[in-house]
């Protein structure tokens, strides 16, 4: 049987591998760097063989042209990020290995399971997972299970659904006639807002709604996280708040149970968000 | 249909470097251009603000604010400073509020 070996929740903000580079760097950057490494060793000792790669395409392969509420990656491997984000955030191209067969397993049990994912043989991926890998897996040596999901582009599948789709990939998991110790890795951010007269303040956008959030996540709170996370709701927090969508799809896959670690950083800007949840030796997370 | 072909205009100059250029170069032409291969068209008001790279405008249309702001940086960046560019976007939009840009 499968086993999920770890879970971790973190940041996909795609200003930050260069301004970590940058000697002047705000001083906040240092808990950052330091919660990240922490993540990344968090991964090396649960040594999963596959990631999920849990992530919201950012109007790239995504447009409102053909629209998926959620998709899966099958592939042997996938290109990572594109010309926008090679010159609006200096991230590199890069080639990441991919599980075709866990990729069809896990499209075919959510079918029977209810949920109808779509599938690309073509995907390309954008800083939604290429900047989580880059902190917490820069080798980029395990293959991925990309699953990328829609929050960006309204109507959003509800927060209930991004739930039940997180439960649902951990009954599939759960049940695979597999040895493979395999890790989910989410991205998702807290409040945030980017293209509206409130981006880019040194500030957290919304601390009430942060402190909440991470309540929700360290507690096992689902029916908190779902019954505040409308369309709506999220937009008063910031205009691109929805991408904490993510994690309520992780808190599915997690089965709503108390995260190992839940915390939101304050380094001077919005919130940078950090979970886990830590499986002990020969079990599931 | 239109403001769907509006962020579409958006999406395709700012992932495409030859566009970019050709775009940043005369607007007006490469607006025109591009329209003509298209079958959906513009309204007069979204024609006139993609000519003339009219950022506020573009976001009171309900262009999708995260493409408009990358968009907005790679049109304006060579000819004014960043700094210079986040605060007047800053300033315009907050007198906008936040209009609804569902397609």
């Amino acid at each position: 049987m499968a086993r999920i070996v770890t879970i971790i929740g973190i940041t996909h903000n795609p200003f930050m591998p260069r301004l970590f580079g940058r000697p002047n760097r705000p001083p906040g950057c240092a808990k950052v760097i330091e919660r990240i490494d922490l993540m990344r060793e968090k991964l090396k000792q649960a040594q999963p063989d596959v990631l999920i790669a849990i992530g919201n395409d950012h109007l790239h392969q995504f447009f409102m042209d053909n629209m998926p509420p959620f998709l899966i990656g099958k592939m042997d491997a996938y290109d990572g990020t594109f010309y926008d984000e090679i010159r609006e955030f200096g991230l590199p191209p890069c080639r990441l290995p991919g599980d075709v067969e866990l990729s069809d397993q896990i499209m075919e049990g959510l079918f029977d399971q209810g949920v109808d994912l779509a599938y690309s043989n073509e995907l390309t991926i954008d800083h939604s997972i290429v900047v989580p890998l880059m902190f917490v897996r820069p080798e980029t040596d395990i293959p991925i299970v990309p699953i990328l999901t829609n929050c960006i582009a309204p109507p959003l599948p509800r927060p209930k659904r991004f739930y039940e789709v997180g439960r649902a990939i951990r009954a599939v998991v759960d049940a695979l006639p597999t040895n493979k110790r395999i890790g989910v890795l989410v991205s998702g951010h807290l409040s945030l807002e980017i293209g509206g007269p409130r981006q880019f303040e040194g500030r957290l956008m919304d601390p009430e709604f942060d402190a909440k959030a991470i309540g929700w996540i360290a507690n096992g709170d689902a029916q908190g996280a779902v019954n505040n996370c409308s369309f709506n709701q999220l937009k008063k927090s910031g205009n691109m708040t929805h991408g904490f969508l993510n994690f309520l799809m992780m808190m599915g896959v997690a089965n709503a149970s108390r995260a190992s670690h839940a915390e939101g950083v304050d380094a001077g800007f919005p919130a940078v968000p950090f979970f886990s949840w830590d499986a002990k030796e020969g079990a599931s997370v | 249909m239109s403001k769907y072909l509006m962020n579409k205009f958006i999406h395709y100059v700012n992932m495409n470097e030859a566009a970019e250029k050709e775009y940043k170069t005369a607007p007006r032409a490469f607006v025109a251009k591009w329209e003509k291969g298209e079958k959906l068209k513009f309204t007069p008001e979204e024609r006139e603000a993609l000519c003339n790279r009219d950022y506020a405008k573009l976001y009171g249309l309900g262009a999708h604010p995260f493409t408009l702001w990358s968009w907005t940086e790679a049109v304006w960046a060579h000819e004014i400073s960043r700094e210079e560019l986040v605060r007047d976007y800053k300033e315009k939009t907050a007198k906008i509020g936040y209009p609804d840009f569902k397609t």
